[in-house]
């Protein structure tokens, strides 16, 4: 890891003590007991979800999420004229920043984007093109920094919420809002929004049965599909499945970002 | 040191003053659909698909005859041709130079388009190109009108006319540029002590006053004489009059910010950026506009 002076000089990698503990614990336990998961939600059911739109005043947009402990914060600069001509395009361009904090994981993340964040950064930036009406800012760049400040899973489709609001804060034109959520299957039951202890990994994963996790970014005024990320082994008709509950997970999710915006939308025109 | 603190709810109780309450607001997020008849034209923060009308910002509808609008909450400044903005030197090109207006693009000003001294139709030589940074250089403000607006939407700006140019001593506010209202001058001395550029892209210039005679040269010659105290407050206050109209949304022009500083008279200026006393002066000024119908 290089040096950096601005920084404490922190162990390169770290183990939280209660991760093992908990891993011991946790393992043993099945996901669904009694129709109730480890958090007593039913499969279905999502987490509380608390949003705010406006956190950052430096930013021309910005939103605050919070979905369970799962914690996002997320700021969108622009639209910016970009410097390099050689990038020259008369449609505008989306950047995007997806990063994990340094101490958002049970284990210490480091301050440089690694491999995932720079894939999730991708992702992010498929997920919410589709949405964002370009042609409306020829020759500009608009900048989405993501930032996940705690991770208890499903923090990728957090930030994917987290960031079209702050698109919405910023009045970048958008043709919908981009929602996302995840569901996990285990081999028996799919469970949707999974948190941290319940999301799929490839250490636990057992090759001989279906597991996995689907993440979909809906339109859903649209009713389109804009992202899909599909890990591990399912067959095409859970896949089916999961997407449909997906769906209907970020439909609920919607109305409550709708209403979300309304409110702040209200409270500063009066 | 004694410090002032202010709990939410203590904050005085302002009656409702919803003028809005006459015609009720219609709002959007994007996604929405604002309406599925035909025979509408498509406005600034729509789009159109399949004959149905959607919202693509977030905003109140504003419908002028047949032309539907969203007017977002905030955004980057769309110029106009004639608007008065002011803007920052990014860069000395060649023949032109770079603003920063709060644009999306930046815009350009142009060697041709600024006044320089020997007359109007002087042509411009070499050594006009070559003195450019001795007549602006990186940092500095300028006023300008827009001269036109390019298909990409980036703006070209001039400068020929003795009042706008380079700016002097005064401070900047910026406020969000759907806030300013649009007038015939821009430029106003006002009786309280000072002089104020409202740009359209939502850029305040505050300044002492300027002498209509001897003290517009187009920005050659920069006054940099001390400016007393008692000028300095009455610019102080200006700015925190404008910042507290500006936090409650209140339409920015010469009318609101005089009665908004007669009103904040009887506080001293330090008070004016504590939000109660800011959202006060506001709703009085609120008031005032509305009762006078300016």
């Amino acid at each position: 890891m290089p040096t950096d002076t601005k920084r404490l000089p922190v162990p390169e990698t770290s183990i939280c003590p209660s991760t093992l503990i908990e891993d011991i614990s946790a393992k043993k336990l099945p996901l669904i007991s009694n129709n109730k998961r480890r958090d007593d939600r039913l499969c279905t059911q999502l987490r509380h979800v608390y949003a705010k739109l406006k956190v950052i005043s430096q930013a021309q947009g910005s939103a605050y999420i919070e979905i369970g402990n799962t914690k996002v914060i997320c700021s969108v600069y622009g639209p910016r004229e970009v410097k390099k001509r050689d990038e020259f395009s008369m449609d505008g361009q989306l950047c995007c920043d997806f990063k994990f904090a340094t101490f958002s994981c049970p284990q210490r993340r480091s301050h440089l984007s690694d491999n995932e964040e720079k894939e999730l950064s991708q992702q992010l930036l498929n997920a919410l093109s589709p949405a964002v009406c370009l042609n409306k800012f020829p020759k500009a760049r608009v900048e989405i920094f993501a930032l996940v400040l705690e991770n208890d899973g499903s923090a990728f489709s957090a930030a994917i919420n987290c960031a079209s609001l702050a698109l919405v804060d910023a009045s970048i034109e958008l043709y919908d809002i981009p929602v996302a959520a995840c569901v996990r299957y285990d081999g028996v039951n799919l469970i949707v929004d999974p948190q941290l202890n319940e999301e799929y990994s490839h250490q636990e994963s057992n090759l001989s049965e279906e597991n996995g996790q689907v993440l979909v970014a809906y339109l859903p005024v649209l009713k389109q599909i804009s992202a899909l990320n599909h890990v591990g082994c399912l067959s095409s008709k859970v896949l089916n499945q999961s997407m449909k509950l997906c769906i209907e997970a970020t439909q609920k999710m919607h109305t409550i970002f709708q209403e979300c915006i309304k409110e702040k939308v209200k409270s500063i025109m009066d | 040191m004694s410090i002032d603190i202010r709990l939410s709810n203590e904050k005085l109780q302002h009656e409702s003053t919803d003028f809005s309450a006459e015609r009720p607001l219609h709002l959007v997020i994007p996604g929405d659909i604002i309406t599925r008849e035909a025979g509408y034209m498509r406005g600034h923060g729509t789009y159109m698909e399949n004959d149905v009308l959607y919202a693509s910002v977030a905003g109140c509808v504003e419908k002028v005859n047949k032309l539907i609008c969203v007017k977002p909450l905030k955004s980057r400044y769309t110029g106009e041709v004639g608007d008065v903005v002011i803007g920052r030197i990014i860069e000395v090109g060649q023949k032109r130079w770079r603003v920063e207006t709060h644009s999306k693009l930046d815009s350009v000003l142009h060697l041709s388009s600024v006044n320089l001294p020997g007359g109007e139709l002087r042509k411009r030589s070499e050594e006009d190109e070559r003195m450019m940074r001795n007549y602006l250089q990186e940092g500095d403000l300028i006023s300008a009108e827009v001269q036109s607006v390019y298909a990409d939407g980036s703006l070209s700006l001039h400068t020929r006319s003795l009042k706008y140019g380079k700016l002097g001593q005064g401070s900047l506010l910026q406020v969000p540029a759907s806030l300013v209202r649009r007038r015939k001058n821009h430029f106003h001395n006002l009786p309280c002590g000072a002089s104020v550029i409202i740009g359209n892209n939502g850029y305040i210039w505050i300044c002492p006053t300027i002498n209509e005679q001897s003290d517009k040269t187009g920005g050659f010659v920069t006054n940099y004489e001390r400016v007393n105290s008692s000028t300095r407050e009455v610019i102080a206050r200006l700015m925190n009059c404008a910042t507290a109209l500006a936090e409650n949304m209140v339409v920015i022009y010469d009318t609101t910010l005089l009665c908004a500083h007669e009103f904040s008279l009887k506080y001293e200026v330090k008070e004016l950026i504590k939000p109660d006393i800011a959202k006060e002066i506001a709703l009085l000024t609120k008031q005032k506009i509305h009762n006078n119908d300016y």
